[in-house]
């Protein structure tokens, strides 16, 4: 699976998401609104996680773990394939 | 637009079905629609109860007319229309439940005699789609329908070759899930009191719910379709919000069945897509869905067509529409007067004057 089903999510400022091709929805917060962005504009999980350790004030374990849990979150709701939620070593 | 009724305002449009509440009927959002494409000419609605809410509303129709049952066999059908056209004209019906369709279609010929025009199903196109058929019509055509058993004795389901849980269904209406044997004996006896026989048992595919609303053109293609998924459903499994969605494999799905049964008219597909993405045909109702307002909204206003095609007019079919449009139901009290009620239980009819003038009434 590509990330062609993420892509079609339609998110708002609120964090509103909807799947137009199974009309189910989702509640992100700001975080995950950025992650999803940068998933669709194709950047690897890794170049994620050294984003986001630039703009919050946190250890990069505890990040990384967090984007890696959110991310099976979105394998498990069929939203990603299982290729894209694995993190290069 | 091609839809547009502005030029039509010199038909009479009768509408069956006004029942809103709990188990609503598609009358009122048809006769919304078809306002809503700008048809300004007399509207009458035909009920089959006295209580059915879409008679009491003060925007709705010019008059409305009490039908006798259709078990009481076509003669009887047939005086009440000649009734309706000694007081008014009709040239087009749009009926919108399941036990009057087969009636209106096997009347086509004499209502054409009166002047009156539908669009509907030819009788086999539509015992093609009876639940009895379901599942004998559409598997060798590639289109899936979850395993089917049809019971006349309760014994049956000693030998039942589907697995609990399984969905059992009257033979017209209703639908409840049993998980074990001794919940299916129960209900049985209950649909077979209901509806008779036989009861049908159906095996429970797991996955999510679609309804599409559409119309056919009678030739094997799509004219409009609106695919919703619920997300409001009451205890009695009726929707009472949905959202539009867009999925490609559900669209072709539709557009194969439409083909196969090379549909005229609008109806309603009940499908399950199950965890591996495919889809199951649960149901094909032959009518315009209660929530067909929804298709409107989403740039497709469906009923509007139908009146155009009833009257022979070509239109182009519709292809687009906007996922994400939802709707909620709800319900109100409208107050009337005992006497309009009164009026039409005893007369058969009801002019709009006594509708909105029902203060004055008593």
């Amino acid at each position: 699976m590509s990330l062609n089903t993420l892509k079609q999510l339609a998110i708002n400022d609120s964090g509103f998401a909807f799947n137009p091709t199974t009309g189910k929805s989702y509640h992100l917060n700001e975080v995950g609104i950025k992650v999803i962005a940068m998933l669709k504009q194709g950047k690897t999980l890794n170049q994620i996680s050294e984003i986001l350790f630039k703009e919050y004030d946190t250890e990069i374990d505890a990040l990384n773990q967090d984007i890696d849990f959110f991310v099976m979150q979105l394998q498990n709701l069929g939203l990603i394939g299982v290729e894209d939620a694995i993190r290069p070593k | 637009m091609q839809l547009d009724l502005n030029s039509h305002s010199n038909l009479t449009i009768a509408v069956s079905g006004l029942k809103t509440g709990d188990n609503p009927q598609p009358g009122v959002p048809i006769i919304r629609g078809i306002k809503k494409a700008g048809f300004e000419g007399k509207i009458i609605g035909l009920c089959y109860d006295a209580l059915e809410a879409g008679i009491y509303l003060d925007d709705l129709a010019d008059s409305v007319f009490l039908m006798p049952y259709p078990s009481g066999g076509s003669e009887a059908f047939l005086e009440r229309i000649d009734f309706i056209l000694s007081k008014t004209k009709i040239d087009i019906i749009i009926p919108t439940l399941d036990a009057e369709i087969l009636t209106y279609i096997k009347l086509e010929k004499e209502l054409e005699k009166r002047g009156i025009k539908t669009f509907l199903p030819s009788e086999e196109q539509f015992r093609l789609r009876d639940k009895s058929k379901l599942n004998t019509f559409f598997p060798p055509k590639g289109i899936l329908v979850p395993e089917t058993e049809f019971l006349t004795d309760e014994q049956q389901f000693n030998d039942l070759k589907i697995n609990y849980p399984i969905f059992v269904k009257g033979s017209l209406y209703d639908a409840y899930q049993a998980f074990n044997q001794s919940e299916a004996n129960k209900l049985f006896h209950y649909l077979k009191a209901k509806w008779g026989l036989p009861v049908i048992a159906q095996q429970k595919v797991i996955g999510e719910e679609y309804n599409i609303a559409l119309v056919g053109d009678g030739r094997g293609h799509m004219l409009g379709m609106v695919p919703q998924k619920k997300l409001v459903i009451t205890d009695k499994g009726k929707g009472f919000g949905g959202v539009v969605i867009k999925n490609q494999k559900l669209d072709d799905f539709a557009k194969k069945v439409v083909q196969e049964l090379k549909w005229q008219g609008p109806c309603e597909l009940e499908v399950i897509i199950d965890d591996n993405d495919e889809i199951y045909l649960i149901e094909i109702n032959p009518r315009f869905p209660a929530w067909v307002g929804l298709a409107a909204g989403a740039g497709q206003n469906l009923p509007a067509m139908v009146v155009k095609l009833a009257l022979g007019i070509e239109v182009n079919a519709l292809t687009e529409y906007k996922p994400g449009v939802m709707f909620v139901r709800h319900s109100e009290d409208i107050i009337s007067n005992i006497s309009v009620m009164g009026s039409l239980s005893t007369n058969y009819y009801l002019e709009k004057k006594e509708i909105t003038d029902h203060e004055k009434n008593l």
